[in-house]
């Protein structure tokens, strides 16, 4: 049910972050995780809606200190199509290329995936890999104050974020990947259009000499939120990229996630499939 | 800062809708549907397909799902197709919107409207408009798409009749027609 | 002479499609309208203690309330089991089934209603699994009361011939296999939606998205107490059926009966999920099934024992339990033969007819398990089959009357188009083709409703404006019956397709059809539209020759134009219609279609029973990624014997459709449930295909020009998905070697039987 009071379109962060200071709100981005959540009554409006569509603070890619930001509001259509990004992160570009469809991605943002908080979304476990950070805004009582904080740390459970109530997820940052830099993402769903992940995963590190160093590896749909792979990056951190490292790798991997069985697949598969995908981009990576 | 916000709206009915209606704020929204200017009192948080539908009798566009994930009620926001199910019809104040009966000028068919009808991409016609509105913003953007690319342009809309094959097919002749 | 019959013509709607002009259910709407929403059951079975609607009537914006009490007649589609009402009454047999309606001056204003009924509970022991509802249970936990023996067995079908257990023994070959199939439902795109006015001047109008009008408005007349003569149904624009818009249902009921309690028009739309809850979609199916052949691989007997769990209602359920037996019959002779089919209630949505209504599920065993044996004789599997088909008009063993027969012509052609010769068994692991074939009834011989009344009529008109109006009760659904007709009536009178308008499915003004399903409607509406208009031209033909002096046989009607053999006569068409009008105006004649007697003298000889069959033969050829166990269809081969494609487009499409919902029950689709409440009731967990699921097809229509169809046509919309999905099955077994034998062959299913096959292979190694 809808008793929204009030309905603002602030058109700076200050006026935002003042409205949402003063309780209970409800952030419209996209729109496209919020419209069928609202109308199955998983979630309820708050009195006040505030449309973030004309905060320009929001919006944007752009680079930054050697690093790259991506405005809350990006669509993914617009990580889809940006040139810096696919240039210094195609991984990201890719993770986009298989999102829902396009229709959807025209609308949903980047920063709705990350708040919709939910352990398949599909934007978030790359980013995991790019290292990235949130920044997070809110009214202090005399100024916007800003906090960011890894993305890692950001999800406590489906649908959980330590978002505080009045916050506003700004922006996306992350490092410009350095020399060497190699991530690769697979999505596993059963149709290659529409689904939602069944498993997805995720690895990167700085390819040197046959090893992989600063490694990471992160999971989607196998877990409460998105994870790291702490097991997995132990098993590949420095080591030559052989047969056996790749196999003790596959097999940290089943460390590293908790998954169930759910509608779109059971536990037991989708252990085999993060076992198998890691595989697979493994050999991938060691051959390429 | 704007506000498009009303405390409540003026309108004096029978109590009972009154009633009904007191518990939303409504908002003024401006768009240009279908080439014409439109200002309509909306529930901020209604979608398009909503406002399309009841306010403004547009029926040509379907509600399929209700829920993202059917395609059907495709419509294209300043050119770009979106759900219209998914979209806040707060979204689109000052937008252009191009629905289904928007598409043909004077009576003559758009391209990819003549080759579903020519093709036999239409059978129960549900999915149509929103399949149509996805193919004919595909084209803009890929004027001499493979076959390929045009499954993965329609794969957010779904067909439960054709088997799509009729469909990719009128696509393709239709870029073929608009090339030519 | 064709000039329209043959032609792959467009659809006569599909312009207005198109455009977004064509009017569907929702689309509808009338000033003062009340908007109708449902209060559905939490539990799926359980007893109702008390319904308090006072809250709820008391809400400013509600109009009306309804419960079970009010509307409590049973219905059925089939008479003989009409175990539903259009509420729950004193129990609720499924999490989802109404428990009551209330009609509001908003969506929301009856959604709120909604939720002020309060209803209180004592749930009883749900039943969710077939073999738990087939043994007995205690009186009170029967989910209806009318089931015999104890037990929630809704129905048994069984039939013998020629003592298929003792040929299965002497058969020196045989094998018994045990299949196991989920439920999967129609997900056509439209939503249900119905609208109902009511006014003393018309009597009650419902606009309904409906297959079958002609049911509901016998339904409607029960239920609500009115004369059928004060009831009038009209189908609009159609979103797909599938079978599953055939029975009446509850809403349409409770729509009209709150728009007579109202005195207002109402309108009802389902959501989404309130479509997957109605279901009425295939019967979960558990098969055991035993073919015999000889040495050389011809089949010597067949017997099965099928389990099909029917959900909390009847529907269609004792014709399905019926025809997954009896369609086994074909397209082989088998000889010896027998089959017991018991079908089940459970406390889940109820199941029903669904595109190939019956014979999905029993097609996918038996084709499965003539690979099995081709397999274990070393015959090719296309050899096998040609060496088993029964030959053109003959009686199967249960004396279904077969006529045109073009089996073996599907064969050849996609064993030729496919290279099967030079490709199946010889691609690399990973890759393979199977090959399946099939065979469907053309339309029920036996009306549902006993009656002595034609199965369809047709109406033509012709007056001074020079345009012939077909008058019909058949559904157009999206499968081009309307366009049908007009072609059948253009062809016939010779005339250009724009001079026939269909005024179709609107039942106060066109004569009964019994509706859009068993695949009736292209042979007997088209041969009562075709017999109508051959009246129409007699008629014209008698006044022409008198006025004209011409001998009536010489008259021949070409090209929108009236002339006669010599050349002698040449009128235009108009010219013609004012002759044969002058003196008498409008001129109307009637078509109807009557089946033959067919069958033999046994008890369930009419099950199955058809004036002809269609028949086909596919083959498809998969990728399996074992890796993953993810199977992708790459393309099918598709041949269909349809008697005569009068539009071919139309028929390449309903084969391309079929294509595509076999692909989705092969490999992806399942009605999933969690203690009785569905799991998945939208589209991102139903998982129908995607264009780009949908793999390449190579469609063939081969024309075996039946004796009895109109031109020679037959039924082409639902006999092409049987032999779909056993190709797959089978192209999978090609492909890695593993037999799947349960459906959908999910990629973990096909990852454990890989997985299975190594261990076992390694241990025998050891």
């Amino acid at each position: 049910m809808h008793d929204i009071k009030r309905y603002l379109v602030p058109d700076s962060l200050d006026e935002a972050v003042r409205a949402a200071a003063e309780g209970d709100v409800t952030f419209l981005a996209g729109g496209t995780d919020l419209m069928p959540q609202t109308r199955t009554g998983a979630r309820s409006f708050s009195s006040t809606l505030i449309n973030l569509k004309q905060v320009p603070e929001l919006r944007g890619v752009s680079r930054e200190n050697g690093g790259i930001r991506l405005g809350a509001l990006t669509t993914v259509t617009d990580v889809l199509n940006d040139v810096v990004l696919r240039k210094a992160a195609p991984v990201l570009s890719q993770a986009a290329d298989h999102f829902a469809s396009d229709q959807v991605r025209n609308s949903a943002t980047i920063g709705g995936n990350i708040c919709n908080a939910s352990p398949a979304g599909d934007m978030i476990i790359p980013l995991l890999l790019l290292g990235a950070v949130v920044e997070l805004a809110s009214w202090n009582g005399e100024a916007v104050g800003t906090r960011t904080m890894p993305l890692e740390e950001f999800f406590t459970g489906p649908g959980k974020t330590q978002r505080e109530p009045g916050e506003i997820l700004t922006a996306i940052r992350f490092p410009v990947p350095g020399e060497g830099f190699t991530a690769r993402f697979v999505k596993f769903g059963t149709r290659p259009a529409l689904d939602i992940s069944v498993v997805s995963v995720g690895i990167a590190g700085v390819k040197e000499n046959g090893t992989l160093r600063r490694v990471r590896a992160a999971f989607g749909a196998v877990a409460p939120v998105p994870v790291r792979g702490r097991n997995t990056e132990a098993a590949l951190e420095g080591k030559l990229l052989t047969s056996d490292t790749i196999r003790q790798a596959s097999e940290a991997t089943q460390e590293d996630i908790s998954p169930i069985s759910d509608v779109r697949a059971s536990a037991w598969y989708r252990r085999e499939l993060v076992r198998t995908l890691t595989t697979r981009i493994l050999n991938d990576v060691s051959t390429s | 800062m704007h506000r498009d916000f009303r405390e409540e709206t003026e309108r004096k009915v029978e109590p009972a809708v009154t009633e009904a209606v007191k518990k939303r704020s409504m908002m003024e929204v401006e768009m240009i549907v279908n080439g014409v200017s439109r200002r309509l009192l909306v529930d901020p948080f209604e979608s398009l397909l909503y406002t399309l539908r009841e306010r403004l009798n547009l029926t040509g566009t379907k509600e399929g799902c209700d829920q993202g994930t059917c395609g059907a009620c495709t419509v294209l926001l300043d050119d770009v197709p979106v759900l219209s199910c998914l979209t806040p019809v707060a979204r689109c104040s000052s937008r252009r919107v191009t629905t289904i009966e928007g598409l043909a000028e004077n009576g003559e068919l758009h391209p990819v409207q003549k080759h579903m009808v020519e093709t036999g991409g239409i059978q129960c016609g549900f999915c149509t408009p929103g399949m149509v509105m996805t193919a004919v913003a595909f084209l803009r953007e890929k004027p001499r798409p493979d076959e390929r690319e045009i499954r993965e342009a329609i794969s957010g809309n779904l067909c439960r009749c054709t088997g799509y094959a009729k469909i990719v097919e009128a696509i393709s002749r239709a870029a073929e027609e608009m090339q030519s | 002479m064709t000039r329209v019959v043959g032609k792959g013509i467009p659809y006569i709607d599909a312009r207005k499609k198109a455009t977004g002009q064509a009017m569907f259910a929702d689309d509808y709407k009338f000033p003062n309208m009340l908007y109708v929403k449902f209060l559905r059951s939490p539990h799926p079975h359980a007893r109702i203690v008390s319904i308090d609607t006072s809250r709820a009537e008391a809400h400013p914006g509600v109009r009306a309330v309804a419960i079970g009490r009010d509307l409590p007649l049973g219905f059925g589609v089939l008479p003989v089991s009409p175990d539903e009402t259009a509420m729950a009454v004193e129990k609720v047999r499924y999490a989802g089934e109404i428990v009551a309606a209330v009609a509001g001056e908003t969506e929301e204003a009856a959604l709120e209603g909604v939720r002020l009924v309060e209803v209180r509970y004592e749930p009883i022991r749900a039943f969710l699994e077939p073999e738990d509802s087939l043994t007995e249970c205690a009186p009170e936990e029967q989910i209806h009361e009318h089931c015999k023996n104890g037990t929630n067995i809704h129905k048994i079908a069984s039939l013998r011939f020629n003592d298929p257990e003792a040929a299965l023994e002497e058969a020196p070959h045989v094998r018994t296999l045990k299949f196991r199939f989920a439920g999967v439902t129609h997900a056509f795109t439209e939503p249900m939606a119905t609208v109902a006015t009511w006014n003393e001047d018309d009597g009650l109008v419902v606009i309904s998205a409906t297959q079958v009008p002609h049911y509901l408005h016998r339904t409607l007349s029960k239920i609500l107490g009115l004369p059928l003569h004060r009831i009038r149904v009209i189908k609009p624009a159609l979103g797909g059926g599938f079978g599953g818009k055939s029975d009446p249902f509850p809403h349409e009921l409770i729509t009209a009966h709150l728009a007579m309690k109202t005195g207002r028009p109402v309108k009802c739309r389902f959501s989404r999920e309130e479509v997957f809850l109605n279901n009425h979609g295939r019967h979960p199916t558990d098969m055991t099934i035993s073919v015999g052949c000889d040495d050389d691989g011809k089949i010597q007997a067949l017997n099965a024992d099928i389990v099909i769990d029917g959900g909390a209602f009847g529907s269609f359920g004792v014709v399905t339990t019926y025809y997954n037996g009896v369609l086994l019959q074909g397209p082989y002779r088998i000889d010896r033969f027998g089959f017991r089919t018991r079908r089940v209630y459970t406390n889940k949505p109820q199941c029903g007819a669904m595109r190939g209504h019956g014979a999905v599920n029993p097609r996918y065993a038996m084709e499965v398990t003539l690979d099995v044996l081709a397999h274990d004789l070393r015959i090719d599997p296309c050899d096998l089959r040609l060496g088993n088909f029964l030959p053109s008009n003959t009686l199967t063993v249960g004396q279904l009357r077969i006529t045109s027969n073009g089996v073996k012509d599907c064969l050849l052609a996609v064993r030729e188009r496919s290279d099967w010769d030079r490709r199946y068994g010889k691609l690399p692991f990973g890759r393979g083709l199977g090959v399946a074939c099939g065979f469907y009834i053309s339309g029920s011989a036996l009306p549902i409703i006993w009656n002595r009344y034609p199965q369809t009529v047709v109406h033509l008109k012709l007056d001074f404006d020079g345009g012939v109006v077909v008058y019909s009760g058949a559904s157009d659904i999206g499968q081009g019956s309307d366009t049908v007709l007009a072609q059948v009536v253009a062809e016939t009178l010779g005339l250009p397709l724009e001079r026939v308008h269909v005024k179709a499915a609107d039942t106060r003004h066109t004569p009964v059809d019994l509706g859009s399903y068993s695949s009736r409607v292209t042979f007997m509406v088209g041969n009562a539209a075709l017999k109508a208009a051959e009246k129409m031209k007699a008629e014209i033909s008698r006044a022409v020759a008198r006025e004209k002096k011409v001998p009536e046989d010489t008259i021949m009607f070409t090209n929108g134009r009236v002339v006669s053999e010599d050349g002698g006569l040449d009128l235009s068409w108009d010219d013609g219609v004012e002759i044969a009008l002058a003196g008498r105006g409008a001129l109307a004649t009637s078509g109807w279609y009557i089946s033959p007697k067919l069958g033999g003298d046994f008890k369930g000889a009419g099950a199955g029973l058809s004036p002809s069959y269609s028949f086909g033969a596919f083959i498809s050829e998969v990728e399996v990624n074992p890796a993953t166990g993810h199977v992708r269809v790459v393309k099918v081969w598709g041949a269909h014997d349809c008697g005569r494609a009068l539009n071919p487009k139309a028929v390449e499409g309903q084969i391309e459709g079929c294509i595509h919902m076999g692909l989705g029950q092969a490999l992806s689709e399942e009605m999933r449930y969690n203690a009785g409440h569905l799991l998945n009731s939208n589209f991102t967990d139903y998982r129908i295909p995607t264009a780009l699921d949908t793999p390449e097809m190579d469609i063939t229509i081969v024309e075996s020009n039946d004796p009895e169809g109109p031109f020679g046509a037959k039924e082409a919309g639902e006999g092409p998905i049987h032999p779909v999905l056993p190709s797959i099955g089978n192209a999978v077994f090609d492909a890695v070697g593993v037999r799947m034998y349960e459906l959908p062959i999910t990629p973990d299913k096909v990852l454990a039987a890989l997985k299975a096959r190594k261990n076992a292979e390694q241990e025998q190694v050891s």
